[in-house]
């Protein structure tokens, strides 16, 4: 029981980090899979069936552009930050290191 | 790579139609670019038990497909998708049917109409409101004792890539109906020929059985339709896909067919019986007693037929929507 009370506060924890995390490395364009080895080598790991709805959801919220394109002889999804998202991420950037901060003091 | 491809068919089954083509290809994507990664690694092309150890991470098709959709309050994402094919089922294959057999019965059967008049038929749709609400509510209460219960993961814990289902493609005619459809057509004309033979008088044992002499029109073309059916499941055998000009063909035989039907229900086909354990009055009785029970089933088989026509033209529709798709 603990076990899972952890996990799923756990995953509350993760859950806003992730959209901070996915914005800020879609700065530069990447499709899903080079996106999450990306994140993965930031010690951030990602699996696939969280990673691609996830960035629908910001897609369809307008914060993220996304284009199929072919490279390397197969048809892949490229996405990048939009003008809103750019936007957004930088009022998040503001708000996570307000946060940061005042939990570094109570801690 | 077929297991691949039954993974994405059994993760598409649970998407919504009009996003499953674009998640479908993301995820095949992402999983090819696994499989590349894995045999840069090795060094060597990637076995079945390397692909299942991919899909197994990926996971079960149904928890893939639910985390597309739009969390619900009541059932669980989990569940829903599950929750939502069975009320649809219960729809297409109970309420539907219900609908248009009590339409049919409304327009076609002058004893129903007489039997409900005014309101009264509109009262007996009452009927179907109360199958709606018990059909829903049993149906979500099942649900959601699954997810109270946490019964899904029990119902979700085994699952192996091996064990998916083949992949299923919609134009295809499976060999086992035509050659079952053909079987079906040759007994049938042969029983047809040999056993009625075009007359109007046949005698079982001491019955005689007398029928108008329009059955020969309905003999006849009952067996045409049937020698009909017979070269269309021979063309079907040999050529198992579906194409739009034979879709089509197929539509206007079920509508041909639905009309001979429908005539033959209606027109009293059945002249007399004559069987010496039973009075002449009493055998009159008997044949108009069937002649009516034939002309009440009129609207049950015409309400039947608009959903073989209903399937017919979904196929038309689909085989568009693949061109279009290839295209």
């Amino acid at each position: 029981m603990d076990q899972e009370l952890f996990e799923n506060l756990r995953l509350e924890l993760r859950r806003g980090c992730l959209i901070l995390a996915v914005m800020a490395a879609l700065r530069t364009e990447q499709y899903g899979y080079t996106l999450r080895k990306v994140l993965a080598e930031q010690g951030l790991t990602i699996d696939e069936g969280t990673l691609y709805p996830l960035l629908r959801r910001l897609e369809s919220q307008k914060l993220l552009v996304s284009q199929w394109r072919e490279e390397e002889k197969r048809n892949k999804r490229f996405y990048r930050l939009s003008a809103d998202g750019k936007q957004i991420l930088k009022q998040l950037l503001v708000e996570w290191q307000n946060l940061n901060s005042s939990l570094n003091d109570i801690l | 790579m077929k297991m691949l491809d039954r993974y994405l068919q059994a993760v598409g089954f649970w998407l919504p139609k009009a996003q499953k083509q674009d998640i479908l290809a993301e995820l095949s994507e992402e999983i090819h670019s696994q499989i590349d990664e894995k045999e840069a690694t090795s060094g060597h092309p990637l076995d079945e038990a390397g692909l299942e150890a991919i899909l197994k991470h990926c996971g079960n098709p149904l928890l893939v497909a639910e985390r597309y959709l739009r969390p619900q309050p009541f059932i669980g994402p989990v569940l829903f998708p599950v929750y939502r094919f069975v009320l649809k089922m219960v729809g297409l294959g109970y309420l539907v049917p219900w609908l248009l057999v009590w339409i049919c019965l409304l327009i076609f059967d002058p004893a129903y109409r007489a039997a409900n008049p005014g309101l009264g038929q509109i009262a007996n749709l009452s009927t179907l409101w109360s199958i709606i609400v018990n059909s829903f509510f049993f149906i979500t209460l099942g649900f959601a004792l699954v997810e109270r219960y946490r019964l899904k993961s029990w119902l979700l814990k085994d699952w192996s890539p091996r064990k998916l289902p083949a992949v299923r493609d919609p134009n295809r005619i499976p060999r086992s109906n035509s050659i079952g459809e053909l079987s079906f057509g040759i007994l049938f004309s042969l029983l047809w020929v040999n056993l009625l033979g075009g007359r109007t008088e046949y005698v079982f044992s001491s019955t005689r059985i007398i029928l108008a002499s329009d059955w020969i029109y309905f003999f006849w073309a009952l067996l045409i339709l049937s020698i009909v059916n017979i070269g269309f499941s021979i063309i079907n055998l040999f050529r198992p896909y579906w194409t739009r000009a034979r879709a089509t063909f197929r539509m206007l035989a079920d509508v041909l067919g639905a009309g001979i039907f429908a005539w033959f229900f209606k027109a009293r086909l059945l002249a007399g019986i004559e069987t010496p354990s039973l009075a002449v009055t009493k055998a009159q009785e008997l044949t108009a007693q069937i002649n009516h029970i034939l002309e009440r089933i009129f609207p049950f088989a015409l309400a039947a037929a608009a959903i073989v026509f209903a399937v017919d033209v979904y196929r038309i529709a689909r085989i568009g929507d693949t061109r279009r798709s290839a295209g």
